[in-house]
């Protein structure tokens, strides 16, 4: 186990490096200077753009730069927002609550419908109700998620006026904006449920307990799901990445103060050290999440023992 | 005994007897020819836009604003009283192109990343592999916004970015399927004949790994769509006042309340487009899926 465990953290180390690169490189890329894309639209006097190199540090060799970067990052520093100049990663961490907290619930409610689809429609398998569930997961697919949003508010909002259209705080607000975000996911969830539960209905010790007489209920409890869900379990991980980005689009929607919104905010006012903080707090909790869905898969099926 | 008196120009025969099974597949399956019908008659719809629609994309009839749909307006008019089913048609151009072109661009370049990776393997495949691993730490269309920051905002780098973006699915899929038909004589025997890496990749393993590319690709096509969609949706894309499928929706959000139209219908372009497209996907994947046939 903890061979694995190390194999898999090793494995992480130049994900993490080529990522953190990567994001550096993202203000250099830019069309033209850093500094004048620092200075924006303010008239700049070659004085000035000289002065905020130096202030930046643009005058050091690239790597010099990288590094000091890296170090500040570590130490949770990622610079000043360009727009308002608070701390990018005060920003981070007050929005932050908020997305984790549209993406858990939207979680919880793609896992639900999900796999509570697709066991119905394993179970039911090549009958109506299994066309049936198929073609909603289908649908759910092809639903983009702006889409998705704006037929729940204008369903529950507009026309039934049960539940408030935009905002957060409160589960009244935070059911809408979850469960769009959950559709697509549950969609793709419910398929893949269904043809793990089909895959190990057929195998032979399936047919040794229902052989042994036990109820079909507990065959389906014990051995069926137990097996058919462990992959599901490195699914709904992948997920959690789905909903965070997924969270960009919901959060314009739904006007929710989270981290996808400032994100989009800060990426149209170019504002690019808060993308360039956002982009790579993202990504790394993106990472650590995966190494975590593997550690625990590891865990619960203890047939896995690849490095 | 029968097969080895079969003359080897035969090869044509063959192909064209995989091609008819093939075709007699398609066309059974129900689902397929649903999606290939309705796709079929958006492409065309979408290409005739210029012929059938009743106005211009543009044009304002600003007496007529946010009109429910009737004679006039089939699917009623904007907040500048302007003809959706007209914008519609306009904007679809736009959203296929997206689709079309970032394929283009993905499927490509992700190709022929996984044949190097897959065939010269070593170093080589391991620096593919880190490259494509830290692109996937980006989830989402998280990776396609960061590009799109880097690039600017308009619809050129929309495609680039989505295309782009979609590297990683053909680069695995590609390598995984190259490290598979590697294994075979014929591509053993191809090196022993002296053929150069180049040649045998191109030659031998590409139009053998071809079915997953294919049916990653249609499915490709629908999740661009939507991506394109979004990032236009985010004003990160196409600018007004040219229509595209996502800025509609954008626009007539605002006006959901008084005139839930603006929006219902682009939506509905997009998700029909989006349903016929997967449902093609799905059967193509059924039909060519190598652990079934081929």
């Amino acid at each position: 186990m903890s061979k694995y465990l190390a194999g898999r953290l090793l494995q992480t180390v130049p994900t993490v490096f080529l990522v953190t690169v990567a994001v550096f490189l993202m203000l250099h890329l830019t069309p033209g200077d850093p500094a004048e894309v620092f200075l924006g639209d303010k008239r700049s006097s070659p004085e000035l753009l000289e002065k905020v190199r130096e202030d930046m540090g643009l005058n050091r060799p690239l790597h010099v730069q990288y590094l000091s970067y890296m170090g500040n990052a570590l130490r949770g520093d990622l610079g000043r927002s360009l727009q308002t100049n608070v701390p990018v990663m005060e920003q981070i961490l007050n929005r932050l609550p908020w997305t984790i907290e549209l993406a858990a619930a939207a979680l919880m409610i793609a896992a639900f419908i999900g796999i509570s689809v697709g066991i119905i429609a394993a179970l039911n398998h090549n009958t109506i109700a299994d066309t049936l569930a198929m073609a909603l997961a289908l649908v759910g697919i092809s639903m983009p998620v702006y889409w998705s949003s704006l037929l729940l508010i204008l369903l529950f909002a507009v026309q039934l006026r049960v539940l408030p259209a935009i905002g957060q705080g409160g589960i009244e607000r935070l059911i809408l904006p979850a469960t769009a975000l959950a559709l697509v996911s549950a969609g793709s969830l419910a398929r893949m449920v269904r043809s793990s539960m089909l895959e190990v209905l057929n195998q032979d010790f399936v047919l040794t307990a229902r052989a042994k007489g036990i109820s079909e209920r507990l065959v389906v409890i014990r051995h069926v799901l137990r097996n058919a869900l462990i992959p599901v379990v490195t699914i709904l991980g992948l997920m959690l990445g789905n909903m965070l980005s997924g969270a960009v689009i919901t959060e314009t929607i739904f006007a929710r103060l989270g981290i996808g919104q400032k994100y989009v905010e800060a990426v149209l006012q170019k504002d690019f050290t808060m993308v360039q903080g956002t982009t790579l707090f993202i990504a790394l909790m993106y990472v650590f999440v995966n190494i975590v869905v593997d550690i625990v898969y590891a865990f619960i099926d203890p047939r896995i023992r690849y490095v | 005994m029968s097969e080895a008196r079969v003359p080897p120009a035969n090869l044509d025969y063959q192909e064209a007897r995989r091609w008819s099974r093939f075709l007699k597949r398609f066309l059974r399956s129900r689902n397929v020819m649903a999606g290939a019908v309705v796709l079929g008659a958006v492409i065309i719809m979408v290409l005739l836009a210029a012929q059938i629609s009743p106005y211009e994309p543009t044009q304002q009839f600003r007496r007529h604003r946010l009109q429910a749909p009737n004679a006039e307006f089939l699917l009623g008019t904007d907040n500048l009283g302007r003809d959706i089913l007209t914008r519609i048609l306009y904007g679809g151009r736009v959203s296929l192109q997206v689709g079309i072109v970032s394929v283009a661009i993905g499927a490509t370049l992700g190709t022929l990343l996984g044949l190097i990776a897959g065939y010269i393997g070593g170093w080589t495949d391991v620096l593919i592999m880190r490259f494509i691993d830290m692109m996937l730490a980006f989830p989402g269309i998280l990776l396609a916004l960061v590009i799109i920051a880097v690039l600017g905002r308009n619809l050129q780098n929309v495609m680039i970015a989505v295309g782009l973006s979609s590297i990683p699915v053909y680069t695995r899929v590609v390598r995984g399927s190259t490290l598979s038909v590697k294994q075979f004589d014929f591509i053993v025997a191809a090196g022993a004949l002296g053929a150069s890496s180049g040649r045998i990749m191109a030659r031998h393993i590409l139009p053998n790994v071809l079915a997953p590319i294919i049916v990653v690709a249609t499915n490709g096509v629908a999740g661009a769509i939507i991506s394109g969609a979004a990032l236009s949706f985010l004003g990160l894309g196409q600018q007004p006042p040219d229509p595209e499928w996502g800025l509609m929706l954008n626009e007539g959000r605002d006006y959901i309340r008084a005139a839930a139209w603006v929006t219902t219908y682009p939506g509905l372009a997009i998700m029909i487009t989006v349903l016929s497209i997967n449902l093609l996907g799905d059967g193509l994947r059924d039909i060519l899926d190598p652990r079934l046939k081929l």
